[in-house]
């Protein structure tokens, strides 16, 4: 794993707290496409890209944000991991100049570990907007490292930050004693660095003995276990609990007091290096927070937000699906099979599997697009906290903290991303939960599904069909959560701590990169994934158990019942799937939806033989499904097996056993509901 | 702190002119809910549509609140105006969007022009109440700012 | 001494005492949140998370959503 085997050049390291611009020059940087957002916890996996300075390759590899060395989530672990062990050449530590007092409790802890440092001083450019002018020259002296202020957006100060980088990775010395602890700690650090240099001089080679001894001496769980791993380390940890009582005479709280040390230095660097330029006043995010934060006029902001993303993304988006379907379906397949060149076998593989399984796909680009365009805007304005906050109280009934909504969110566009942000969930109980309940979030690749099945039967109705599988999603969400910390991960949550970033306008370039990037994911699955599947049904349908049936058989419903596909769907469809009322083909669709979703509208493309007028009109014509037979395949949709790729990154966060877990209750949940959906049909008589 | 900067007239007028949109917006909301079941509110302007009038609900709250707050909290009451407004004149835009959207599906399906159902779309009331709002705007934003502190 | 659980939401608040255990403790610190500090209660949901700024004199004061268990254990004077 070690990045330092492989290296040619430097490793340098982006450390910070949380939202203070990391991936931002780590983008600029190294012109790589790191996710950035305006909410504590975007980036939760290391990731490392190169930089080429003159003739040297510098390796530059961001970090997750952390306030401290002590780590709690999962991500924190992964950050201060790479800064306390990996040993980078340098390490960049980006302080958010609009939240000077935690940046800096950070940068002293990371200047204790005697890291060889250097400092950017990010975000400028709104402390200036808050009326804050800081004196980085004067912050260079008091910390002993060379300080850069940096706008990571614009990329201003980034070129003294290379220069910078290519000067200080060669080596510097950092001062290992910014903070003074006072006489009695002071002389109690001595005891303890003269016991470990004596007991264990193996440890001092690799991490300098005063942050050794500061860190035993605040009982830190981790560096103790570190010293009790080296031959004589129980030794010193007997004695520096001897130390440690002694001081506790003095002193009551040690922990307290030292960490009120940092602060007081961190107050005298701050008073020494802040000018404020403007009178203090509110802010906008003051003003927007009274508001959007309350506890009843920020539920109604949330409703109105929303419900307007919503009607954006698929109101506004109808033209253009509807262009798409009819350039693709209808253009493009009939000109493929006017083609008098082409082989009919061709043709009809051509134009009636790959256009019409995977056209019909692409063809809810634009919904996507516009889809992605709301969420990446909602994420950098800042508003997803907010979110957080005003769910927390809802969310903790059943079992879950405020911060569990936005993995959620992320995953109405896709639920890979949306399993791996639980990581920043600090409680152990409530990341697993969250990671299992992830793939109920409807992702984008669901959204065809129920717009095509929504428009073959409910026409008018059909925004507000598909608005229920949000609200299904939701409360499905939430009652499996309740399930799982009630029967699975029982204990009580360590609760929600989060930081609430002030608002910021957008960036149109920012927030295309966002969208143009995740518009791509779905270009390049469609292109791989949804493309082979699709050809794959293509073959199963024009074969059968006699062979070749002919390219026929796509449009002779007798012959079709004979192929393979055929076969395979009626086996479901007579059998688990019979009470549902489903047809052989959705039930074929059904069975190659588990490896993307999309497969599921592509597949009935190809069986029904979608004509020019696209796939909704055909299944009305057709009648394939009633209003509750529909109802219930949607809800199936939504909650059998995300797709394989979600199965996959669960089964590398959690394990293969909660991937099984997750698949077995999607699948049993999923059946049952659309049963009990069909049932309450034939109840109250819509059928 | 900046309250004195504010000329009180002018938070006055703001205040007191979101809020009666406030209940404008209220009343148009609740008729739109109530137009199933009561003929009395179905009007071109709320037709019987849950979304449009939840909308409008939570958009008149919002405003309406101000001057409840006036007294207690300027900030909040200033807020209330500013967020109510920019809510609502967002909602105008997407619905303008909205009929924009459905005028070029009538083209690309080919169909007759539906002029009647797009001048319904035009004057619906989150449409038509937000063009007055995105009058109102400018002055409620301009209050805002000066009383936030200014960006240099 | 009350939990800032149930400050009035606009109040200018210290903390007192911080019940719970080490990590709690820690986590809180690494916020800025600890005894002697001044809080100003921003909005807060009854029942719920509160949102609280951290009150600098110099410099601009960071704004931390604390849930209900924990604010419930964080004890404030309102000043
Ligand atoms: N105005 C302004 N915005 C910035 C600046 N740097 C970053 N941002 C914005 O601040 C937000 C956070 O930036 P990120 O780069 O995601 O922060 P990070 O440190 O990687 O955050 P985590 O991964 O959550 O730890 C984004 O919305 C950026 O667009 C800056 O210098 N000025
Ligand atoms: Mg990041």
């Amino acid at each position: 794993m070690s990045i330092e085997k492989t290296r040619k050049g430097f490793v340098v390291a982006l450390a910070g707290v949380p939202n203070s611009g990391k991936s931002s020059i780590f983008n600029k940087l190294t012109g790589g496409k790191a996710w950035v957002g305006n909410w504590p916890g975007v980036t939760i996996e290391k990731k490392v890209g190169t930089l080429r300075l003159d003739s040297v390759e510098v390796e530059v590899v961001d970090l997750p944000g952390i306030y401290g060395l002590t780590a709690y989530s999962l991500d924190e672990i992964i950050a201060r991991n790479f800064i306390v062990e990996e040993n980078p050449d340098l390490v960049i530590i980006v302080v958010n100049a609009t939240n000077l007092e935690r940046s800096l409790y950070l940068a002293l802890s990371i200047l204790e570990l005697g890291a060889n440092a250097i400092v950017a001083l990010n975000m400028i450019d709104l402390a200036r907007e808050q009326g804050i002018e800081i004196d980085y020259q004067k912050l260079s002296e008091l910390l002993g490292v060379p300080v850069v202020p940096t706008v990571a957006v614009t990329g201003s100060g980034l070129q003294n930050l290379k220069k910078l980088i290519l000067e200080r990775a060669k080596g510097g010395k950092a001062r290992l004693n910014i903070v003074n602890y006072g006489d009695d700690v002071e002389n109690a650090i001595k005891k303890v660095e003269e016991l470990l240099k004596s007991n264990v001089p193996e440890l001092l080679k690799k991490y300098p003995s005063r942050w050794i001894s500061i860190k035993l001496l605040e009982w830190d769980e981790d560096v103790i276990r570190k010293v009790k791993s080296y031959a004589g380390g129980d030794e010193v940890i007997r004695e520096v609990e001897r130390i440690r009582a002694e001081l506790q005479n003095k002193i009551e709280d040690l922990e307290l007091y030292m960490t009120e040390r940092r602060y007081q230095k961190i107050l005298e660097i701050v008073r020494s290096i802040v000018r404020q330029i403007k009178p203090k006043g509110i802010t906008w995010t003051d003003l927007l927070d009274s508001v959007l934060t309350h506890r009843v006029l920020g539920v109604f902001s949330a409703i109105a937000v929303l419900y307007m993303l919503f009607r954006f993304a698929f109101e506004i988006s109808t033209p253009f699906v509807d262009l798409f379907s009819l350039l693709i379906n209808g253009y493009l397949h009939d000109w493929i099979l006017g083609l008098k060149l082409l082989p009919p076998w061709l043709a009809s593989l051509l134009a009636d599997g790959i256009v019409n399984g995977v056209g019909t796909v692409l063809s809810f680009l634009p919904l996507i697009t516009m889809f992605f365009l709301g969420l990446a805007f909602l994420e950098d304005v800042g508003y997803m906290t907010r979110i957080a906050y005003l769910v927390d109280k809802v969310f903790s009934k059943f079992g879950l903290s405020g911060k569990t909504v936005i993995p959620l969110v992320i995953g109405f566009g896709c639920n890979v991303p949306a399993v791996m942000a639980t990581r920043a969930i600090e409680d152990e109980n409530e990341r697993k939960t969250a990671a299992l309940i992830a793939p109920l979030a409807t992702c984008s690749a669901r959204l065809p599904v129920y717009m095509v099945i929504a428009y073959a039967i409910f026409k008018r109705a059909a925004g507000g069909v598909v608005l229920s599988m949000y609200v299904w999603s939701i409360t499905l969400a939430l009652l499996v959560a309740l399930a799982l910390r009630k029967f699975v991960f029982k204990g009580s949550s360590t609760g929600f701590v989060m930081e609430m970033p002030p608002y910021i306008m957008p960036r149109p370039d920012i927030i295309s990169m966002k969208m143009w990037e995740r518009t791509k994911k779905f270009l390049r699955k469609a292109g791989t994934v949804i493309l082979i599947g699709v050809v794959f049904i293509w073959l199963l349908s024009v074969t059968g158990p006699s062979g070749f049936l002919g390219v026929n058989a796509l449009s002779s419903p007798e012959l079709l019942e004979h192929s393979w596909a055929g076969l395979l769907g009626r086996v479901f469809s007579e059998t688990v799937f019979k009470p549902l009322g489903w047809d052989w083909r959705t039930s074929v669709a059904l069975i190659f939806g588990f490896i993307a979703k999309e497969i599921v509208v592509g597949t009935m493309a190809i069986l029904y033989g979608v004509g020019e007028k696209g796939l909704p009109a055909t299944l009305a014509k057709l009648h394939v499904f009633t209003p509750v037979t529909g109802y219930a395949f949607m809800l199936f949709v939504l909650i059998y097996v995300p797709c394989v790729a979600t199965m996959a990154t669960i089964r590398s966060e959690l394990g293969s056993r909660y991937m099984l877990f997750a698949l077995t209750y999607e699948l049993i949940l999923a059946y049952l509901l659309a049963l009990t959906v069909v049932g309450f049909g034939h109840l109250i008589g819509v059928s | 702190m900046s309250n004195e900067i504010l000329a009180p007239k002018r938070l006055k007028f703001v205040t007191v002119v979101s809020s009666a949109f406030g209940v404008v917006y209220l009343i148009l909301g609740t008729c739109g809910l109530l137009a199933k079941t009561s003929h009395l509110c179905l009007t071109e302007v709320t037709p019987a549509n849950v979304g449009m009038s939840v909308l409008l609900i939570s958009i008149g709250a919002i405003l309406f609140s101000s001057i409840l707050t006036l007294r207690r909290d300027i900030t909040l009451s200033l807020a209330s105006s500013f967020v109510g407004s920019l809510l609502a004149v967002s909602a105008m835009v997407i619905q303008v969007l909205a009929v924009g959207a459905t005028w070029l599906d009538y083209i690309i399906n080919g169909q007759s022009f539906g002029k009647k159902e797009l001048v319904a779309g035009l004057l619906r009331a989150d449409a038509l109440l937000g063009y007055f709002m995105l009058m109102l705007f400018p002055v409620v934003f301009k209050t805002v700012k000066k009383y936030v502190i200014k960006s240099s | 001494m009350m939990p800032l659980a149930f400050a009035r939401p606009g109040s200018l608040v210290r903390v007192i005492a911080i019940r719970g255990g080490q990590g709690v403790h820690a986590k809180l610190r690494s916020l800025g949140i600890m005894e002697g500090r001044l809080l100003r209660v921003v909005n807060l949901m009854y029942g719920g998370p509160v949102i609280v700024e951290i009150v600098n004199d110099v410099g601009p004061s960071p704004k931390v959503a604390l849930g209900f268990g924990i604010s419930t254990k964080i004890f404030v004077e309102e000043v």
